[in-house]
């Protein structure tokens, strides 16, 4: 009988335990290096996309907070209107501070006149939808000037 | 005769006698060790002993009459087994695959023999193949699931082969009922399932069917991950959701040559002053929901082009890009009514 009182209590006290390990959301931050980019018809182009994750925990008892980087951050394009070909992404690099910097690279399209698209990125965390260290989707749209 | 030249010719003979001994002796066909231990040469045993000295695998179709009756010319195959003596005496042509060399009876000795056989396992059930059991297949998958397989078999009926190697592999191999009774010699170290049918295919001469199908498991599997990413999509932009809604109505308004081009992939646009009234109401509303969540998705200083266009909506010739292969929402295009430079989102 006494077994089983002490495991329920431990049982009971469970989340509590799990509730000293938690992330507060959100902070990921991130967008465009540059509002706006200019290119010419056919001609291949880049620019650059920032992302940071900081993730303050909490950590042992009596609690203390803690910084820590995730390290799970990634683009995906969601639609791409300035190129010819399927936009490439590549992480160009991560900085001391947990900064990552993707590099977007296409062929412009050819126009007629002066024409503005719209390319769109979603910056996430690539964590199960269930893992409190998800934070939520950050999207972005890039504005990309083509001349003829 | 001197006593000397009587010794001599004594000892003449006796070295003629030896010599003629000798030769007579040396002119005699080799023992087979079979015919030493009064057995037959048993098709089989050649077989594993060809398999061992080859590196390649080996496959053949046995008749149990070739197992009891000893060859004619068994002398011929000489103690140094050769695969194409074996193949000569037994009278099997040599087929090749990359790794397995296949012994196959000609297609009109398969025929007969095979009645012969079937004929045989009835009048002689008690004997009719008795002790030969010997199958052992093993199979390891790779990381990316490739499978290699080793394989030994001897006097083993096709049916059961097909039996045991669905266990291994999980390949459902089906023989017609004809086939079943074939029996079968099989060894060779590494090989894919794939070039195991490969050869049992060639050494009976039959055609092969691939069915490729996947569990009931696997496909509500794949469409819950489907649906999982629709509802992301959806969550990541309104145009998922509109393109659901107005691209058939869209396709209905597209004249032959416009649907050619869609159907081709190619670039279709069309203005909304071509729609009906209630596709016009709906096209609005998705280009100014559009707009919206590309607007908010903006730095503040980009955003300022297209608020201005948002407040002139309908002087802005607004059409509707249709999906292509590589893009596959519905698309906008506006047209700045006072630089007639283009947005496209």
């Amino acid at each position: 009988m006494k077994a089983v009182t002490v495991l329920l209590m431990l049982i009971a006290l469970t989340p509590f335990a799990a509730a000293q390990y938690r992330g507060y959301l959100p902070v990921q931050t991130g967008g465009c290096e540059q509002t706006t980019v200019n290119t010419q018809s056919g001609q291949w182009f880049t620019y650059m996309l920032v992302q940071r994750d900081m993730d303050t925990v909490v950590v042992g008892y009596p609690p203390q907070q803690m910084l820590v980087s995730d390290q799970t951050c990634n683009v995906e394009c969601i639609e791409w209107n300035s190129g010819t070909y399927r936009i490439e992404i590549t992480l160009s690099g991560v900085t001391q501070d947990n900064i990552y910097r993707w590099r977007a690279e296409t062929r412009a399209r050819y126009v007629a006149q002066r024409t503005t698209f719209y390319d769109r990125f979603v910056l996430y965390n690539a964590r199960w939808s269930t893992d409190i260290y998800k934070d939520p989707d950050l999207f972005v749209a890039q504005a990309v000037v083509v001349d003829p | 005769m001197k006593p000397r030249t009587a010794r001599w010719a004594r000892s003449r003979v006796v070295w003629m006698c030896f010599v003629f001994v000798i030769m007579e002796a040396s002119a005699q066909p080799p023992l087979s060790p079979s015919s030493e231990a009064g057995e037959p040469i048993r098709f089989t045993q050649i077989l594993q002993k060809l398999a061992q000295k080859t590196r390649l695998g080996l496959l053949a179709e046995c008749y149990y009459a070739e197992e009891l009756i000893p060859p004619t010319n068994a002398a011929m195959l000489g103690e140094d087994l050769r695969l194409e003596t074996v193949a000569a005496v037994y009278r099997r042509e040599v087929v090749r695959t990359r790794n397995v060399i296949i012994l196959r009876p000609a297609a009109d000795i398969a025929a007969v023999r095979r009645l012969e056989e079937t004929q045989s396992s009835v009048r002689f059930p008690a004997v009719w193949w008795k002790g030969y059991d010997l199958l052992e297949m093993r199979s390891r998958k790779n990381a990316d699931g490739g499978i290699q397989m080793s394989v030994k078999a001897s006097g083993v009926p096709l049916s059961r082969f097909c039996e045991q190697f669905q266990k291994e592999t999980g390949w459902r191999l089906q023989v017609e009922p004809e086939l079943h009774t074939v029996r079968l010699f099989a060894e060779w170290g590494s090989a894919s399932p794939g070039e195991v049918v490969e050869a049992i295919s060639l050494l009976l001469r039959s055609g092969v069917e691939v069915n490729l199908s996947r569990t009931a498991e696997q496909k509500a599997a794949e469409q819950k991950a489907a649906e999982a990413r629709r509802k992301t999509m959806e969550q990541w932009s309104v145009k998922q959701k509109y393109t659901d809604e107005l691209l058939d109505g869209l396709l209905r308004e597209l004249n032959a040559d416009e649907l050619s081009q869609f159907q081709q992939g190619a670039e279709v646009e069309i203005p909304l002053s071509r729609l009906s009234p209630e596709l016009h109401t709906r096209a609005i509303r998705f280009i100014s929901d559009s707009l919206e969540e590309l607007i908010s998705q903006l730095a503040p200083d980009a955003q300022m082009p297209l608020m201005r266009l948002r407040e002139q909506l309908g002087e802005c010739r607004p059409t509707i890009r249709l999906p292509t292969p590589m893009r596959k929402w519905l698309g906008v295009k506006l047209t700045d009514p006072n630089s007639g430079e283009h947005y496209v989102f």
